[in-house]
């Protein structure tokens, strides 16, 4: 059990480290494909916007002006007990950092995302993104 | 000085020993036309005596209006220099002189000595072909002289105002001194540099450049105007943003690129400006508009789904009960919200450049940091990670005093089903420190709430954020006196659906609980929005405090006056 609960947060760790390190990757030079990093029914919250649905969510990111994100920390728990019966094996990602839009300053962010396996890939179940000062 | 443009132009060609016995060189006019042509070889040598005007007759040119003609002739010499002067209508035909242009005869004699007009008729716009003849060395500059430079000298001070720093060549050809001279358009590259080379002397006091309307297309490197922050490139006939690469080095603050056959390459305004941007990154006006920021949306203070409003009033008590037992003197209080086997870990990080970041002071929170790129390995990450509600609040009880500014907050429901619920917090708190300053922190907290029975929430996870405050967050926090029990200052008011008789039952219910008398039992329900469990609190608060008078105790019969 405890074995078991040790195991869980170490693989939220290695997982949310990597799937970050896409996601960002992915914002900053491959936005046309970040929809396949969502789940079909995902939810985006742009500093209080919201977006439903992975079509909109892609549509949204073709919007948006390019972006460059320094990540300065990555945080992340497994979700244990009463886990959604939907989503046996969830994890929530806390990420800050700076992002920077078309050269302009950097501004302070905050990053918040709900994972899940969704077969072999994760993929993201709710994102929620806030600028540090409004 | 217009001869040394000419140099470089030299096209080469071979001149045969018979071709030269042909060439009358005793400074006689030689005239040639599509019929009667001359070898280039031969062109050339005569051509390029600078000593002479050439005249240049547009047959059956008159019923053209001269910029009709003028625009057919550039459109095929192009980007070859000419600076057509004397413009005339002869009879039937128009005609001008030019010199030193043998790379522009080059190309007229490659086109057949033809040039295509474009005019719009009574039947609608048609294309004309009209035939051009040329008399080499017609006129000798003695006898026409009309110092092209100085008319040009002249032009640009009349359009340049020097108290707004602006210099006006829009439609230069068209100007109505100097087109009586010379037919000199900037869509010919040479003579828009010549152009620009005259502005060396004034260059520190031209900041704004105005050439709409001159049909251009390519531009020069503007880098010797180093004062230059406004440009209005509208109505030419630019086809490719990289023409704007020209303007590197410069500070280019304003540009207007409308009317351009470029914009109709992108779709959407975004891209649009996206590209200029990418060209020209100082800028922050296009087409007389300023550049915002960048957000596609406003900032929205609190976000809940759609449909969803039965939660309001559950975030709404959560966080309230939250944030109050939070800034109090016993974080063990927390203890009933937490499930046995909740998580809780935070991160720490620090903003440069704030108001905040010089006497930050975040040690106490970077000791329990939990950043996963800092880790070297996975085992420290289970010693940071507090795992059962007994290390979640010992945790949280090391943490340093906290007071939070309700008004300060933005909520977010990204997640919420009938068993789970994800909120985000974020907003600014203040701790107050050793030397009696208060630190300003920005937070942001990531609840993961499960539901055990029918309006009862448990926290399972929980992630912390900490950094020091931004400067506009520093000055614009903690402006309004809390309320004494601190309420979460949310956009929407929870659900009253309670009836008359709820609410006295309700007060029968605190009053025997605590021994209140139903009035005050009454101001205490009122005061907790009607929540018991949170009147509970708020009269366990002020018991403490003492602020509970006596006569919150009195029974109503004693009283002898009655109190509204």
């Amino acid at each position: 059990m405890e074995q078991e609960r040790r195991t869980k947060v170490e693989q939220a760790c290695r997982t949310a480290e990597e799937f970050i390190k896409h996601y960002y990757e992915g914002l900053d030079r491959r936005r046309n494909v970040m929809s396949r990093l969502y789940l079909d029914t995902a939810t985006l919250l742009w500093n209080g916007n919201g977006i439903a649905g992975k079509e909109f969510i892609q549509k949204f990111f073709e919007n948006l002006p390019s972006t460059d994100h320094i990540v300065s920390s990555i945080d992340s728990q497994p979700l244990t007990t009463g886990s959604t019966c939907h989503f046996p094996l969830t994890i929530v990602v806390s990420v800050s950092g700076f992002i920077a839009f078309c050269q302009e300053q950097p501004q302070a962010f905050q990053q918040q995302l709900l994972i899940t396996a969704e077969g072999d890939k994760w993929k993201i179940v709710s994102d929620c993104f806030r600028f540090q000062e409004p | 000085m217009m001869d040394h443009f000419m140099a470089n132009d030299m096209q080469e060609e071979q001149i045969s020993n018979a071709d030269m016995s042909t060439i009358v060189d005793d400074g006689s006019a030689i005239t040639f036309n599509r019929v009667s042509w001359l070898p280039s070889g031969v062109l050339r040598n005569v051509a390029t005596s600078g000593d002479y005007w050439h005249k240049f007759t547009v047959l059956r040119g008159a019923g053209y209006s001269k910029l009709e003609i003028m625009d057919a002739l550039l459109d095929v010499v192009q980007p070859q220099m000419i600076a057509p002067v004397m413009y005339r209508r002869e009879g039937s035909s128009a005609t001008f002189f030019a010199r030193n242009c043998l790379a522009a005869f080059l190309k007229l004699t490659r086109a057949n000595l033809q040039i295509q007009v474009n005019s719009s008729g009574p039947f609608g716009p048609s294309v004309q072909t009209l035939d051009i003849e040329i008399t080499l060395r017609h006129t000798h500059v003695q006898d026409l002289r009309l110092h092209l430079h100085d008319h040009l000298v002249a032009c640009i001070a009349r359009r340049h105002d020097k108290a707004l720093k602006a210099l006006d060549l829009s439609a230069f050809h068209m100007d109505p001194e100097l087109s009586e001279v010379v037919f000199w358009s900037l869509r010919v590259p040479k003579a828009f540099v010549y152009v620009l080379n005259m502005l060396k002397v004034r260059t520190s006091a031209i900041r704004c450049l105005y050439l709409a309307d001159n049909e251009i297309t390519e531009l020069p490197k503007f880098i010797i105007l180093s004062k230059l922050e406004v440009v209005d490139l509208s109505s030419n006939k630019i086809s490719n943003m990289n023409v704007l690469k020209n303007f590197n080095g410069l500070n280019l603050l304003e540009i207007s690129l409308d009317r351009n056959p470029v914009c109709a390459q992108y779709h959407d305004e975004l891209s649009y400006i996206q590209a200029i941007k990418e060209m020209v990154p100082t800028i922050k006006k296009i087409d007389g508009v300023y550049l915002t920021r960048p957000e596609p949306s406003l900032w929205r203070r609190n976000y809940v789904p759609p449909g969803q409003s039965e939660c309001i009033a559950l975030v709404d008590q959560f966080l309230q009960h939250y944030f109050t037992l939070l800034d109090g003197d016993d974080r063990q209080r927390l203890r009933g919200m937490y499930h046995p086997d909740a998580l809780f870990s935070l991160t720490c990080n620090y903003v440069p450049g704030q108001s905040t970041s010089s006497t930050a002071r975040l040690t106490r929170y970077t000791l329990e940091s939990r950043n996963l790129l800092r880790l070297s390995d996975y085992s420290k990450s289970q010693q940071l990670l507090s795992q059962g509600a007994e290390e979640v609040l010992s945790a949280l009880c090391r943490l340093p005093r906290t007071e939070h500014d309700p008004y300060s907050f933005a909520v977010d429901l990204p997640y919420y089903t009938q068993e789970i619920a994800v909120i985000v917090v974020s907003g600014v708190f203040r701790e107050p420190s050793m030397m009696n300053e208060n630190l300003i922190r920005a937070f942001s907290r990531t609840f993961v709430l499960h539901k055990v029975a029918s309006k009862e929430y448990q926290i399972v996870n929980e992630m912390l954020t900490v950094s020091n405050a931004s400067t506009k967050q520093a000055e614009e926090s903690f402006q309004y006196p809390k309320p004494k029990v601190s309420l979460a200052k949310l956009s929407f008011n929870p659900a009253q659906d309670l009836t008359d008789a709820d609410r006295k039952q309700m007060t029968r219910i605190l009053s025997r609980l605590t021994e209140m008398n139903q009035q005050w039992a009454q101001k205490c329900l009122e005061q907790s929005k009607w929540d018991i469990k949170w009147a509970l609190v708020v009269f366990t608060e002020l018991l403490k405090m003492n602020k509970l008078p006596g006569e919150a105790f009195e029974l109503e019969e004693d009283k002898v006056v009655e109190k509204k």
